[in-house]
């Protein structure tokens, strides 16, 4: 790696303007290209399959699992005296700032201590807000981030890329599942039944990729609740529905609507890329979740130096660029129980590209500058 | 001499014209009791219905005071987020329209399974009864947050387009801020602007449009109180502020009020006083999505007396599954 000057990452997403020089900056491409490969080296593999880890992975492990300890230590507050969250958890967040820094130093080799000042707020916003003790899938992009700048910086290589779905990340879900059901934390940002999840999103991407190729399990067989208990243990995205199940109450089609849709997909690899367009759509695209995001050198909001491969328009100098057809087709189809059937349009094509005409409109011509160095 | 058959110029024939009228896109015919045993059914409106109610309420929204004052007695109403059986429940729990006279505080829609219908209902309810029922502007009901989460996509899967969801969204810019209550109870969706210090400084703001992402008008939807604070402090949600009981005891003293009330955040028990009974918080939203096990909660108040009525998440009981909708992400 180039010698870097590292610094502690902030906002730079103020504004809905802000957007589209986000869809275009580094940290976009390379963080899609990241989860992309994570994702590949994980089809049709199981949760329980045998993976060589290294001392540095069973480090890493060793540490979330204090995080569970800490947790499990923290006695929690009396109940009368608060809103709904247990404010037992703003002891966690306190001891987890306060520690951060040594528990990452221990566990990472001493030629990226440096990036210290850069990694360590990624981690400690991984496992959600002290004030509202809410948690979103924007906490669990800060874990994955945290991943995309280790790999980055060499300390992870691609050869580990299985192990950080499998065994580093669904570790982080465990610790995250323990704290939302210790500490009462509240869903941030829910989009309710219109969500895959009120907490995440990512087990869902990596989970069906696991299943592809599955002949026993279809879409259609994690509706029943039998299935899903015997092998929640294969599949990331089994779990999740498996812990859906546990902690949600009324019908699964009412609560879980999203998930109830997408199981009429006919085959995994379908659902796959579906969950990695929705995740672009729905997370990465969204305005109430990604202006908490933070940049910094690893994690960088420069405008990309490659003309994206896919199908989004490159920038022009054209006012009102002609729209390049969409990755994804513009009507959904609904499955009928009865005969009949009728076509739903999709908005997300116009909502993007009413984006894009808006943002031309107030920065005719202007190309953002690179965010302030430090003097 | 001017011939006098040259002044009588016709423009089109009489009966055309009346024939004409009938077909204007504009002339709709109101029905709210119709309209409102659709609703209750958990029904939704054909569009043009739906659009002609929009479009009434807008006429006389638009003609409200920012702040509506309301006499006791009044039950209170928190967040209901699309949970159109649970709301059924609430009417159970606090007395059915028109006999029992409601503010609720915004955020009708979003999360919940039903939020069309949800909001269908309390539109034709206010449309009806309009002395009855007050309805405040919640942070969700504005362009920006229902477009991400969830509203405008319920209303594209059951009309087709974005047609509907844009005409709601127009109620939405007009309905009243806040609700004052016998003079005394304060009533807006979030809380408090460090920009608002008067009851008149809160008539003087332009509400008829989308909520900005900061300013007064943003605050008021978005702010939250804390104990842990004295002053304001930027809110962490993004927008807004958070607030202690300091600025809320000089803003109740200022304007010569004994309570704050709002929704906005989820409670536990539904109901919750902070800072001294001084500001309340009412959650009507039982058993939120669906996993947090919380109970709901009305407010009710008449002339002194104060009171809370408790209710919880409907059961199952039979509800149709749904269609299965595959969005285009999969196709």
């Amino acid at each position: 790696m180039a010698e870097n000057s590292y610094k502690p990452p902030e906002k730079m997403i103020k504004n809905v303007f802000d957007l589209n020089p986000w869809y275009f900056s580094k940290a976009y491409e390379e963080y899609l290209a990241f989860l992309h490969r994570l994702n590949d080296s994980v089809v049709g593999v199981h949760t329980t399959a045998d993976m060589r880890c290294t001392d540095l992975v069973i480090s890493f492990i060793d540490m979330l699992d204090k995080l569970e300890k800490w947790a499990e230590e923290i006695p929690l507050e009396d109940v009368s005296e608060q809103r709904f969250g247990n404010k037992a958890y703003r002891k966690f967040y306190e001891k987890l700032c306060k520690e951060s820094p040594d528990l990452l130093a221990s566990v990472l080799p001493e030629n990226v201590h440096d990036a210290l000042v850069e990694l360590v707020p990624y981690f400690t916003e991984s496992f959600g807000n002290a004030t509202r003790i809410d948690y979103g899938s924007g906490h669990e992009a800060n874990f994955l981030i945290l991943l995309f700048c280790l790999q980055k910086l060499g300390v992870f290589t691609e050869n580990d890329d299985k192990v950080l779905v499998l065994r580093i990340f669904n570790k982080y879900l465990r610790v995250c599942r323990h704290l939302q059901t210790r500490f009462k934390m509240e869903p941030a940002g829910s989009r309710g039944v219109h969500a895959i999840d009120d907490f995440q999103f990512a087990p869902f991407i990596f989970g069906s990729a696991q299943l592809i190729g599955s002949k026993s399990i279809v879409p259609d067989s994690y509706l029943k609740k039998n299935i899903v208990e015997t092998h929640a243990h294969t599949s990331l995205f089994l779990d999740c529905v498996n812990f859906i199940n546990q902690t949600k109450t009324g019908p699964f089609h009412e609560h879980s609507n999203q998930l109830w849709n997408i199981s009429a997909v006919p085959h995994w690899k379908k659902v796959n890329s579906g969950m990695f367009k929705m995740y672009e759509g729905e997370v990465l695209k969204k305005f109430p979740v990604v202006q908490h995001m933070m940049f910094g050198s690893l994690f960088s909001f420069d405008r990309s130096e490659h003309p994206r491969e896919s199908m989004e328009d490159a920038p022009s100098q054209d006012p009102m660029p002609p729209r390049a057809p969409a990755q994804h087709g513009m009507f959904a189809f609904k499955i009928p129980s009865a005969a009949n059937t009728s076509t739903v349009h999709s908005s997300s094509v116009v909502e993007s590209g009413d984006l894009r005409r808006l943002h031309s409109e107030k920065h005719p011509n202007e190309h953002c500058p690179p965010p302030m160095a430090d003097a | 001499m001017i011939d006098t058959n040259l002044l009588r110029v016709t423009v089109c024939d009489e009966g055309e014209l009346e024939k004409s009228t009938t077909h204007f896109i504009g002339s709709r015919k109101i029905e709210p009791e119709q309209w409102i045993t659709w609703a209750s059914e958990c029904k939704y409106l054909p569009e043009s219905d739906a659009v002609a109610l929009c479009a009434t309420l807008i006429d006389r929204l638009s003609l409200e005071a920012n702040v509506v004052p309301v006499s006791s007695p009044v039950t209170i109403c928190g967040d209901i987020h699309g949970q159109f059986y649970d709301l059924l429940e609430l009417f159970k729990t606090g007395g059915t329209v028109p006999n029992t006279k409601y503010v609720f505080m915004g955020d009708y829609v979003d999360r919940g399974h039903y939020s069309l219908e949800t909001v269908t209902l309390l539109f034709c309810l206010l449309l009806k009864y309009p002395n009855q029922i007050t309805l405040l502007r919640g942070n969700h009901e504005s362009r920006r947050i229902s477009n991400v989460y969830g509203f405008y996509d319920e209303c594209q899967n059951k009309y087709g387009h974005g047609n509907v969801h844009k005409w709601f969204c127009k109620v939405f810019d007009v309905l009243p801020i806040g609700a004052l209550i016998d003079e005394s109870v304060l009533c807006v969706h979030g809380g408090l602007s460090p920009d608002i210090r008067t009851i008149d400084s809160l008539m003087l703001l332009d509400r008829a449009q989308e909520v900005p992402n900061k300013g007064p008008l943003c605050d008021i939807m978005w702010s939250d109180p804390d104990d842990d604070v004295e002053d304001w402090v930027i809110s962490q949600r993004g927008a807004g502020f958070v607030f202690g009981a300091k600025v809320t005891e000089e803003f109740l003293m200022n304007n010569d009020l004994s309570l704050l009330c709002r929704s906005h955040q989820l409670v536990d028990e539904g109901f919750k006083y902070m800072f001294n009974e001084k500001l309340a918080t009412v959650w009507s939203a039982p058993n939120y999505c669906y996993r947090c096990g919380n109970a709901a909660a009305v407010f009710e108040i008449d002339g002194n007396n104060r009171s809370t009525k408790y209710f919880n998440a409907v059961p199952d009981g039979s509800r149709e599954k749904p269609d299965r909708v595959v969005a285009p992400y999969f196709l």
